[in-house]
């Protein structure tokens, strides 16, 4: 049956064959640089950053949504601003690698015969969602540090799922083609010669490294604050915003300008505690303060260092009796949004240096940082530093 | 590329195919369960239209660039013109959405450069550095023949 199936594919290539024209031609793509070895050395390349890309953006979201068998600790400090600036750069220097790879194979679409086997049939259909994916991950996220979102869906949701189905095509095509990379790569082919005129591999690899180099110097400086006067096309300058760093989520966007402003203000702890609290913003400021410097790490892939003083949560909950181990969920003012509340694990909510954050820098918060409390801990994504705290909810 | 068959076969592949079909539609079932947020349809549109704009859009102006290269460039410019060419592509690609984005209304610190003015300049050093070093292989060679 199957047999049948391949003799009667032979057979219809052959009739077609007459029809083998433009790209199809047998010598229609003349560059020696499209090679199987160029397409295997820049596929490594490809799949150490898809991978580095994907387990730092899976990090992100079980942060960000933790299953029941996932605790994020509040230790190292600076852990999550890492992964994610390396998610955000990887993704970045992804850009020329993944241009060079479909560059490199693009003749290979045109494949003659088309199709040769099932196995052949089942490897090639497993391209579309690779070569789909792979495109819309890198374009999507390109978007999303501009803050620019020209379509329907919801990005993290989209990029997500996008994620799994590009990564399992990508797995296909590991399978597929792991074994004639190994090969390629270990046997010591010599450089071929360019054609005159032509770019030898090394320099057209050394063009690609480069390119790939310089839109990570010309981004990185968003994340890495010594870099940032060279990082021309950073979408974020560590360095500016109120109060010396940026901001996300504006108060006039979060709708709470009138709320987070209103001296009628109180913070809420309540849940499972022994004396609820109702506390205004002078009672916060007699308790006794902490000072600790903090990154505040984005998901976009930004970070800025700041000083940050208020009252440890860790000391709130004692004044409210809690249970040891206890965990919170931060309130925004917020009335709507996916962002308007944040968890506390136990371990960052009796992190000493998880504060109610009153002040930053030496002045007391601006509204857009989140005036007038809130939440700032170690190793948190920037969405869940709630601004304009109302509320900590014990559970 | 040229007679260089590799059809796929062996246990490694069955296995990388089973299990990379199994994650793909694990995506597929979470994309779909999610529709109030994923919007499926102009998910989908997105999804095949990138590789659609690639295959169909953008690769063939790249051929025909390239086809257009070899037709009108000296022999001696053209690798130092790819070269420059393949920077100033990845530059002009990173810099697309800042300079498209409609930025953030009352958020002066997203997209708070004159990215206009910094692609500009990363254009330029592009193009001296690869005009440099174009003059100096020229004037490397041209010492060898005296």
């Amino acid at each position: 049956m199957v047999r049948r199936v391949e003799q009667n594919l032979d057979r219809l290539w052959t009739r077609l064959a007459p029809f083998r024209r433009g790209p199809f031609k047998q010598d229609a793509f003349t560059s020696p640089l499209h090679s199987r070895k160029t397409a295997a050395i820049l596929g490594i390349a490809l799949g150490v950053s898809f991978t580095v890309c994907f387990l730092t953006g899976l990090l992100s979201h079980l942060i960000q949504h933790p299953p029941g068998w996932f605790l994020w600790p509040s230790r190292p400090a600076g852990l999550y601003r890492v992964t994610q600036g390396l998610h955000v750069a990887t993704g970045i220097a992804a850009i020329p690698l993944l241009g060079a790879k479909l560059w490199t194979v693009f003749p290979r679409l045109f494949l003659w015969p088309p199709v040769e086997n099932a196995a052949h049939a089942l490897e090639r259909l497993s391209l579309l969602p690779l070569v789909g994916g792979s495109v819309f991950l890198l374009v999507s996220g390109l978007n999303n540090i501009a803050l620019w979102y020209p379509w329907e869906f919801f990005f993290p949701a989209a990029h997500y799922w996008a994620a799994w189905i590009t990564v399992g095509a990508l797995v296909v095509h590991v399978g597929a083609k792991g074994s004639i990379t190994s090969a390629l790569l270990r046997r010591q082919l010599p450089d071929p010669p360019a054609a005159p005129g032509g770019m030898s591999r090394r320099s057209f690899l050394a063009s690609v490294a480069g390119a790939a180099g310089l839109v990570t110097l010309a981004t990185a400086g968003q994340t890495v604050r010594p870099l940032r006067r060279l990082s021309l096309l950073a979408p974020r300058d560590p360095g500016v915003g109120p109060q010396g760093f940026p901001v996300n989520k504006t108060a006039r966007s979060a709708v709470v300008t009138q709320s987070a402003t209103d001296p009628q203000w109180r913070l809420i702890v309540e849940g499972r505690v022994g004396r609820p609290l109702s506390l205004s913003l002078a009672d916060l400021r007699a308790m006794e303060q902490r000072e600790v410097i903090l990154p505040i790490a984005c998901v976009e892939g930004w970070s800025a260092t700041a000083r940050w003083r208020g009252v440890p949560v860790q000391d709130l909950l004692a004044l409210a009796g809690s249970p040891e181990q206890a965990e919170v969920t931060a309130e925004s003012l917020q009335p709507r949004g996916l962002y308007r509340k944040s968890e506390l694990n136990r371990l960052h909510a009796a992190d000493a240096d998880t504060l109610v954050a009153l002040e930053v820098n030496g002045e007391p918060l601006h509204l857009e940082h989140g005036y007038p409390a809130r939440i700032m801990g170690p190793n948190r994504p920037g969405v869940m530093q709630t601004k304009w705290l109302a509320k900590l909810v014990v559970s | 590329m040229t007679g260089e068959r590799h059809v796929p076969s062996g246990s490694f592949f069955w296995l990388g195919l089973a299990a990379g079909w199994a994650l793909m539609l694990f995506g597929l079932a979470g994309l779909l369960d999610d529709a109030a947020r994923t919007h499926p349809v102009n998910f989908g549109v997105w999804f095949l239209g990138s590789a659609l704009v690639h295959d169909a859009l953008i690769a063939p102006a790249v051929f025909a660039l390239g086809f257009a290269i070899v037709r009108v460039v000296p022999v001696r410019v053209r690798p130092f013109l790819r070269t420059g060419l393949i920077l100033s592509a990845a530059a002009l690609v990173v810099a697309f959405p800042t300079i498209a984005a409609p930025g953030v209304p009352g958020n002066p610190s997203a997209l708070p450069r004159n990215y206009p003015a910094g692609l500009a300049v990363l254009l330029g050093l592009i193009w001296l550095g690869t005009g440099v070093m174009f003059v100096l292989k020229s004037l490397t060679v041209e010492s060898r023949h005296d």
